[in-house]
Parts: C-alpha cells; structure tokens; sequence
C-alpha cells in the first residue's frame, strides 16, 4: 500500500500544530527537496512551498538537496519561511558558510536551537564538487552546540551523518539534546539514548513521520521522551491548499508518457 | 433483628467511607507509553504525570473546557521542557505516495 505524499504530510503538521498545547518545532533531516520528476524539474520550489504551508521551521542541507547546485538551493532557501541550515559546508575561495549554521527558534517561553550538519556526500555532486569545502562535523558541531547552549534551552541537531556516526557525535558533543538524522534512511522506532542525546530518524520518501516529545530537566539533560510513528496511508486526507498547489505543479510539468 | 442490626452497622461504615474518600476514583495508570529509561532519582519530582498529560495534546477542546485544571500552561524551563519535534527526513522529491 503505497505512503506519504506531500498533501498527506501537510495535514498531519497541520492537524499536530493545531492540537498541539506545548511548545512544537517542525524540521526536516534534509535531502528532502529533489529527486523526483516534479520536484526535480520545479527546481525544488515545489517542495519548499508545501513545507512552507505545513510550517516547517528549519530543514538540514544534504545530498539529494544540491543536485542542481548550492546557487540552486540558495534561492530555495530565499524563499523559504524556514531555515535551511548547514554549518560545515562552506565556499572553497572565501571560506565562508554558504548556507546559515543554526536557526533560534523561540515557542512558548522556550528557546530552541537548531543546528544543521550536512555530510561530506554533498560534495559529491557534480554541481557541487569543486564550490564547496567540507568541515569536520564533530569539530563544527562542538564550536555551535558550546554557543547555542548559552542561548537556548534545547538544543537540536539535524545531521546528515550516518546513524553510527550520530551516535559519536552525541558522545562527542556534550549540550546536544536531540539528533534527528536521516542518511541511513532507517526507521528508528525507538529514539536511541547516548548520554543526554536522544537520536532518531523515520526511514525516506516522506512516508513516515515523527512525533518525539522530549522532557528536559532543569539541569537541561532529558528526563523521558515518547516518540509516535506515523505511517501516512490513505487513512490520511490531503490538505486542500497542497493538493491545489501539487496539481499546479502537475500541469506546469506534465510527466511525458 | 440480629441481621437488621448487622445491615445498620455496614451502612454506617459505608456512609463513614464515603464521607472520608470524597465521589474520587482510584488513581488508574496512565496510558502513555514511555519508551525511555525511567527518571533519574535526583529528578524524580518533576516527572509527573500531570507534565505528560499537559504537553500530549488531546484531540477534544471541550475536555479541556469542562477541566479547567488540566487547562495546559507553558512549561517554562526553570520547571522543566516538553517539547515536541514533528521530524521527516530523505523525502528526496517526492510529491506523491510510495511504496
């Protein structure tokens, strides 16, 4: 029975920020807004505006993201209300970040902040190969996370790392609360614990999401979480406003047969 | 009369029990499901289940209505976060069902 499907996936955040009576972020693990054909040939844009209608704070940079380029992706990220985050990309002559590292989210008295790590995949696109140098994530995510933890409350990371590698990175950066991964593309039913991190990621192509409630003490270290799985099958109605803008899409760029 | 004196007796005690325990219902266990490890001691205290049930939404407005001491507040970071994170990943494009 297939799942997913971008109209299914918009209800769901949707209906979960309308009964939602705590403090909520929506982000995305990235390599997310290319790969197939409408999306591919969008440039993205199709992605990014259903994203923006289910209230996406912030997705990670990856390697499905950059197929066309990081200008690409820039321009993406120039329309998008949520960040589009990667702190260990940055442009080989000046050195400089091409993409914002974190993102400060504030929600009900409490301030979140979301870090992105991209993987060294993202270089291996033929766009991408020589525009872009690769920092160590571990090296990076120490320098962020240190100052993050003296503004927010909780922190976030979204990695491109593999699910082992997720796991040294919480062991290896202390102040890290939750990792929401995704380059191993497993379905982790139960969020893993490494020291105060929890690490989870819900399997590709956008036919699962998450729901991880996360209780952090007030020596900020998690305390307990609940993590729901949800399947988006047909019992999943599509949100009007995305299926009108997915059949835009559609006719703007018909599938030859 | 021995048995209508007996009758008299339990009724009593029952009235007495009544008017000690109030019209509460036993405490029943939640129904949440926690997945993690339990709370570490020293932090015991602040893992109540009232936090649980005050940050997992509920479906019903009108439940909320009618309970005004289940109304959720913020939960500010001196007394401990819930936070809930709605997360995908590897969407890669697609726009339709798969699978």
């Amino acid at each position: 029975m297939p799942k997913g499907g971008l109209a299914r996936r918009v209800t769901w955040a949707k209906q979960e920020l309308a009964a939602a009576q705590g403090p909520v972020v929506v982000v995305d693990a990235g390599s997310s807004l290319l790969g197939e054909y409408v999306a591919l040939k969008s440039e993205g844009r199709v992605m990014v505006e259903a994203m923006n209608l289910a209230q996406y704070d912030a997705m990670a940079v990856g390697r499905m993201d950059v197929l066309l380029g990081f200008d690409v992706l820039q321009e993406r990220a120039a329309e998008a209300s949520f960040a589009i985050l990667s702190a260990n990309i940055v442009d080989t002559e000046t050195q400089e970040l091409l993409f914002e590292p974190y993102v400060i989210v504030e929600r009900d008295g409490v301030s979140i902040g979301i870090l992105g790590i991209s993987d060294q995949e993202v270089l291996s696109m033929p766009a991408t190969r020589s525009a872009a140098a690769f920092l160590d994530p571990i090296e990076t995510a120490q320098r962020y996370v240190s100052e993050l933890r003296e503004q927010v409350d909780v922190v976030i990371v979204l990695s491109r790392l593999a699910l082992a590698d997720n796991e040294a990175l919480a062991a290896e950066v202390p102040g890290i609360n939750v990792i929401i991964g995704g380059k191993t593309r497993r379905l982790v039913q139960e969020p893993r614990r490494v020291d105060d991190a929890l690490i989870t990621e819900m399997s590709y192509n956008g036919e699962r999401c998450g729901k991880l409630t996360v209780f952090v003490g007030a020596d900020g270290a998690p305390y307990d979480y609940v993590q729901q799985v949800v399947a988006l099958t047909q019992d999943w109605p599509d949100d009007p406003e995305t299926a009108e803008l997915l059949d835009e899409y559609r006719r703007r760029y018909p599938v030859l047969e | 009369m021995r048995i209508r004196h007996r009758v008299q007796i339990v009724g009593a005690l029952l009235l007495l029990a009544m008017a000690l325990t109030g019209c509460q219902q036993p405490a029943e266990p939640t129904a949440r499901v926690t997945l993690g490890p339990p709370p570490p001691p020293t932090i015991a205290h602040t893992a109540t289940p009232e936090v649980a049930t005050a940050v997992i939404p509920t479906p019903s407005p009108a439940s909320a209505t009618t309970v005004p001491t289940s109304t959720p507040t913020p939960q500010r970071p001196e007394q401990g976060i819930a936070l809930t994170v709605l997360h995908t990943n590897d969407v890669n494009g697609y726009i339709d069902p798969c699978g």
